[in-house]
């Protein structure tokens, strides 16, 4: 939804003009390289699967609905069970245009960014388990340094100001004003 | 309640101090998030409702709508100096805004936006306090089937709009709509699907959602994608900041044509600020006496695109009000949190608090005007964000994200499933499939299905066909959907029939 920076991307079809390229600084890494994507079309079919998969998963999972209110065929079973059913024909219409007309991928992962996704989820999945056991003012600061570094920033006020400074704010409006029992 | 006692009533119920207060913060954080490339309205808006559902709902109101409001004027200062948009909804203006401040009149285009911005919001608040009424008098008199008929088509109109996404856009909003059958059933109250989690019984936490799929999902969507030392140069020099008369002259007949056009897209549900946009652009172009400007610098085109996106604001509020089907993915969040404070969007909302429709219009007035003057008097000020580094945003979007789930029921629980919801919108993201017709799916599910249950149980199929007004609505429905693939099919069947040789 949120387009993304330096390529501001009309979409609306003839008439209007092309974006200018407002020269972004670049530094070529190494971690920059895009991950090897699915061929379009095969990852078009097998998202088609897993929809059509899904719906059929719904389909039986409401089908064990019990209910103790008989409703003329129009009980708690049968709206889950068309959705199903939609979401099957869904899971086909995605596969016939993704086979016809495989979409183009707008926006490639890269290596580097896989990375730093995957340390992100683990410094959050971190924080969760320290948050049950130590007080929201001594994890939060850590969590933010980690973020922080993990984006790429460096140095004392990357990795001691902006998170000391984030975590007082969080604390002042939630836990002071909101009174939320952080 | 007549109109007059209306007014004053909905007038009086801002006299309260702490509405001024959170206007204040409103049209601030609006304008930040606006000029920040990455933050979005909607995910704005959408961390906001965390925090606000604790205040008095004309309170949250006033956040929430000033911030919607705000970020229209934010957005173009990227999308002016960077040829980035801050927003969606200012795509529309990097056409010519880029140009215009590369020829060093960045300081023009700058004002003359906010100001035509201000003209936009304004004709779309007319609106809101013009139709708002008559529309939700027609609709009160609507039964389950003429409701569902509604449903559908506010859900297809979002579908339809996503350009090139249709079955994907369909696919998501079935999954939406399937994650409305969580929780308890409608009319029999059973169980379904809630796997053995008690939080799961009053269906799927709301806010848990929209922050996942909007915010959570964005933030991650960027680290994966980001490549480091990626930063644009933003444009510095800003030259003259105060149009000309003959520029004044020139922006009269593309604003009056993009205030049109807003206010007939805002109306239409799922449609908003962003298709506005590039849609006035090319009505202004065609009636401009020099369309070879277009897109190398015209302060009409510019005009045009931002008169337009901010004259939807006020028709989206219009729809998502009156007949509570939203009229773009902010209001879709604003809606959720609107039920959470016990304000049922629907024809009945204005009907029974006509004094609504005032104090909204008068909220939606005051910020217009607080963003403006903001935007003119800190506009230096606000080039300075363009600077921010993007690792810090990362991490306080995401520290926000989590603790302001947390806040909404002290759930852990709640934060857990907005990181599953979170993945689940990198996931979507990732392959194509729009986030917006899932949550309008989750929103309008249990409607949906309640209505159209009704209407079966009462007189089977009949219900439906048997209605104009459900029979239209579903016509126009998937006119929505079929519509632009037949009609590109036609032009190109067209163009291969006057030119043959091409096909070859």
């Amino acid at each position: 939804m949120t387009p993304a920076v330096g390529t501001s991307g009309p979409d609306a079809g003839a008439g209007t003009p092309e974006p200018v390229d407002p020269q972004p600084e670049r530094t070529a890494r190494a971690d920059d390289e895009e991950l090897p994507a699915a061929g379009s079309r095969t990852r078009e079919i097998g998202l088609a699967a897993a929809l059509v998969g899904t719906g059929v998963l719904v389909v039986v999972a409401a089908s064990r609905i019990t209910s103790e209110v008989v409703a003329r065929g129009f009980g708690p079973t049968w709206w889950p069970t068309v959705l199903g059913g939609l979401l099957v024909a869904g899971g086909v219409a995605v596969g016939v245009v993704g086979a016809v007309r495989p979409p183009a991928v707008e926006d490639h992962p890269t290596a580097g960014g896989l990375v730093r996704l995957l340390a992100v989820l683990g410094l959050v999945v971190g924080f969760g388990a320290a948050w049950y056991q130590l007080h929201f003012l001594l994890v939060m600061p850590p969590l933010l340094a980690g973020l922080v570094a993990v984006g790429g920033g460096r140095g004392l006020r990357d990795l001691v100001l902006v998170p000391l400074l984030t975590t007082a704010v969080l604390y002042a409006v939630f836990g002071l004003l909101l009174r939320v029992p952080l | 309640m007549s109109g007059g006692t209306a007014l004053i009533e909905g007038l009086g119920a801002l006299l309260d101090p702490t509405i001024g207060l959170c206007l204040v913060i409103g049209i601030l954080l609006g304008t930040l998030v606006g000029a920040v490339p990455g933050v979005t309205a909607t995910m704005a808006v959408a961390l906001a409702a965390g925090f606000t559902l604790t205040l008095e709902p004309l309170q949250g109101l006033a956040v929430l709508l000033s911030i919607y409001v705000a970020a229209q004027f934010g957005d173009r200062v990227p999308a002016i100096l960077i040829n980035t948009p801050g927003t969606p909804a200012s795509i529309a203006t990097t056409f010519d805004g880029y140009p215009l401040a590369k020829q060093g009149r960045a300081g023009v285009a700058l004002t003359a936006s906010a100001l035509v911005s201000a003209v936009g919001a304004v004709a779309g608040i007319l609106i809101l306090l013009f139709a708002a009424q008559p529309l939700a008098s027609f609709a009160i008199g609507f039964g389950p089937p003429e409701m569902f008929a509604l449903v559908v088509f506010g859900l297809t109109m979002m579908i339809g709009v996503s350009a090139g996404k249709v079955t994907k856009g369909l696919a998501a909003g079935i999954g939406g709509l399937l994650l409305g059958t969580i929780g308890r059933d409608p009319i029999t109250g059973d169980g379904r699907f809630t796997f053995g989690f008690a939080e799961l019984s009053s269906g799927i936490p709301f806010i848990a959602a929209i922050v996942g799929l909007f915010g959570v999902a964005e933030v991650l969507h960027q680290i994966l994608c980001s490549r480091r030392g990626e930063r644009p140069r933003p444009i510095t020099q800003l030259g003259e900041w105060w149009p000309s008369r003959e520029d004044r002259r020139t922006v009269r007949k593309p604003t009056a044509i993009g205030a049109g056009v807003g206010a007939v897209v805002g109306v239409v549900p799922g449609a908003g600020g962003d298709i506005a946009g590039v849609v006035a652009w090319d009505r202004a172009r065609r009636a401009s006496r020099h369309p070879e400007r277009f897109g190398k610098g015209s302060l009409e085109g510019l005009a045009a695109s931002d008169t337009a996106s901010t004259a939807t604001m006020g028709g989206s509020v219009t729809t998502t009000l009156a007949i509570g089907v939203p009229g773009d993915s902010v209001m879709a969040v604003m809606l959720g949190s609107m039920i959470i404070w016990g304000l049922q969007p629907g024809p009945s909302l204005f009907v029974q608090q006509p004094d609504l429709v005032f104090s909204i219009g008068t909220i939606m007035l005051l910020a217009t005007a607080g963003a403006l003057a903001l935007a003119l008097v800190r506009m230096r000020g606000v080039v300075k964000l363009l600077a921010l580094p993007q690792h810090h945003l990362w991490a306080v979007i995401l520290t926000f994200c989590m603790v302001g789930t947390f806040a909404v029921q002290n759930s852990v629980f709640d934060v857990g499933l907005m990181l599953v919801f979170g993945l689940l919108g990198l996931f979507m993201r990732q392959c194509g499939f729009p986030a917006g017709p899932m949550v309008l799916g989750l929103i309008l599910g249990p409607l949906a299905e309640s209505s159209l249950r009704r209407a079966l149980l009462i007189d089977g199929p009949a219900a439906i066909y048997t209605s104009p007004v459900a029979v239209t609505l579903i016509a126009l429905a998937v006119l929505a959907v079929v519509g632009p693939r037949l009609r590109a099919l036609l032009r190109s069947n067209r163009k291969a029939e006057r030119d043959p040789a091409q096909i070859r």
